[in-house]
């Protein structure tokens, strides 16, 4: 055991220097110039923690020397507390990709004052990197919740009340209606703020003899396959897949009902675009329902909260095609599947529905009305590129707000394409003229 | 592909390591006949709420209502699972659980202290938990390097 110490001792003091690289690449990468404020933040914080977790690994020392745990308890110990050195490498990453050279710029400011306008007291990191990877999380409460009682919670107070890291494809950082998602992921921050799952989760009732059903046939399964049904382990299983498929579903299903509360019908038009190129249309998993049921959520809310019957043909056309498919039944991929299906049914999606209403305030609400206006106002800007930076009468304009951007933009895709691209070539034509002329001059 | 909440995951997956290694100390101390202060206490009187939860999995799906615990109950149910790899019948497990949150109660009531061999079975229990944690933290960890996922969909099964 003594020889044991030792060797735990030498893997303290690698863990130690492996911190105090964390400390040495923070000091390197914090000269950078940041698009976004939040990287600073993250930044701080790490190089905050790298030296608190060195003092931690100090104490694992006394740990070691005077209690009495085994050599494998006191393995794990000191496996548990290096894996915060990973962790940390983490952090760095999130801000690796936020420098002005590769963030998208533009999007940066109208996102932030947008969630800050959502979310007060919180500050976002934008990074694009070479990976199809769309997502906002938010990391300073999951932070603040493992650090809590130990010397690393102060470090949290460096942190902004919510911190999110918005990831945003290397690719598609120019593709700004597809960014329409991003109201999907604020939706799961919303869920936990409002903590809807509390709210949500008792009023969707899991069809109890549809469970009983799926372990009779899976003990009948497994009996013809391998003996003795490990009975336990069945029941845990079942437990695990069900329980988890059906909160995580509900989760994400309330992040599209407050995304379309959001953003409208520019979270649909992205949410379907990415979806019908990315996912077949009845796969579920574990963590995401089939893009048929969320398709059928969004369009149920979509029918009552916009006269859908008065919009542009085309918009029309596209809507009742998705009305159409959504409407049929979800050919399940596994039993758990189906069984989250038949629990989410009508019902569960008008609560979801419902409940979606209690996260997001009306003035946070992009309506109809909203949807109307900037289809009238800012789509012919566009077709005429004319950036639309603010509106208003003169000396007195206010900034175009995100959502009513992407819904405009989505706008003159589906509908003005043929305007916007007959502008472009006379554009493009007038041009040509004008450099032709210049020649001849 | 990896989960959308991934980070969440990873934090939740050390916290919960944390607070079983500190367990695992508390009860080495035990066995060993030490004192145990408040903050030990305190630590068992965790390990009784983990025991329980464990037990409300196992009878989740005889009344299966969803609620802002279940997903966290399952968990549970499968840590303990896990950490019982010899039993296999459902009465043996309900029966190894009562025993341990028995022991842990006591500890952490401070009144007059359980039988060596049992505290070390408490021990053992928590142990395996402590290790099959750290596993899934490191799982989650691995996952990093794949950066090819569209998280907004991502199926992980």
């Amino acid at each position: 055991m003594d020889s044991y110490r030792r060797i735990v001792a030498l893997k303290i003091q690698s863990a130690q220097d492996r911190a105090s690289a964390i400390v040495e690449e923070k000091r390197r990468v914090e000269n950078k110039v940041y698009a976004s404020p939040g990287s600073q933040h993250v930044l701080t914080f790490v190089g905050d923690a790298a030296t608190k977790v060195q003092g931690l690994l100090e104490a694992e020392k006394a740990v070691a020397n005077t209690d009495p745990l085994d050599a494998s308890e006191l393995e794990t110990r000191i496996q548990r507390t290096t894996k915060l050195i990973p962790v940390l490498h983490m952090l760095l990453g999130f801000v690796e990709g936020s420098d002005v050279h590769r963030s998208p710029g533009q999007l940066i400011q109208p996102l932030r004052r947008y969630v800050r306008s959502i979310i007060p007291a919180s500050e976002i990191v934008v990074s694009s990197k070479a990976e199809l990877n769309y997502s906002i999380q938010d990391i300073a409460e999951p932070l603040r919740k493992l650090f809590s009682d130990t010397p690393l919670q102060s470090s949290c107070g460096l942190l902004p009340d919510r911190l999110f890291v918005v990831n945003i494809p290397a690719v598609e950082s120019g593709q700004i209606l597809i960014h329409g998602v991003l109201a999907h992921e604020l939706g799961h921050a919303l869920y936990k703020k409002h903590a809807l799952a509390g709210k949500l989760l008792p009023n969707i009732k899991v069809k109890e003899d549809l469970i009983k059903n799926l372990v009779k046939v899976m003990s009948g399964a497994r009996q013809q396959q391998q003996g003795p049904p490990p009975e336990l382990r069945l029941r845990e299983w079942v437990t695990e897949q069900v329980a988890s498929r059906i909160t995580a579903w509900v989760m994400e299903l309330s992040s599209d009902a407050i995304g379309i509360r959001l953003f409208g019908p520019a979270l649909f038009f992205a949410a379907v675009h990415l979806m019908t190129a990315f996912k077949h249309i009845d796969q579920g998993s574990t963590t995401h329902p089939a893009p048929r049921l969320r398709a059928k959520l969004m369009m149920r809310m979509l029918k009552q909260l916009y006269p859908v019957d008065k919009l542009h043909e085309n918009l029309q056309a596209l809507l009742r095609d998705w009305d159409e498919v959504s409407a049929v039944p979800i050919v399940a991929r596994s039993m758990f599947d189906q069984l989250a299906i038949e629990s989410i049914d009508d019902k569960a999606l008008d609560l979801i529905f419902q409940a979606s209403a209690t996260a997001v305030s009306e003035a946070q609400s992009y309506t109809a009305l909203r949807f109307d206006r900037d289809a009238a106002e800012l789509a012919p800007l566009f077709v005429n590129h004319i950036p639309p930076g603010e509106t208003g009468h003169y000396g007195r304009g206010v900034p175009v707000e995100l959502a009513s951007i992407i819904n405009a933009g989505w706008h003159v895709y589906l509908c003005d394409f043929e305007a916007l691209e007959i502008s472009e070539m006379k554009t493009a034509w007038e041009e040509a003229r004008r450099d032709s002329k210049r020649g001849k001059n | 592909m990896h989960s959308e909440h991934r980070f969440s995951d990873l934090t939740e997956s050390l916290k919960h390591g944390f607070l079983v290694d500190d367990i695992v100390l508390a009860l080495a101390r035990a066995e060993k006949g030490q004192q145990l202060d408040e903050k030990d206490r305190k630590l068992l009187g965790r390990a009784v709420f983990i025991l329980e939860s464990a037990e409300a999995g196992y009878h989740w799906p005889d009344n299966p209502k969803l609620t802002g615990e279940t997903k966290s109950c399952a968990t549970f149910f499968g840590m303990a699972v896990n950490a019982l790899p010899t039993v296999y019948a459902s009465e043996v497990f309900l029966e190894s659980i009562s025993d341990l949150k028995a022991t842990a109660a006591q500890l952490s009531s401070g009144e007059c202290g359980p039988e060596r061999e049992k505290i070390q079975r408490l021990r053992t229990f928590f142990r395996n938990v402590a290790q099959s944690e750290l596993d899934r933290t490191e799982q989650l960890l691995a996952g990093e390097g794949s950066g090819d996922a569209l998280k907004w969909i991502v199926t992980d099964e």
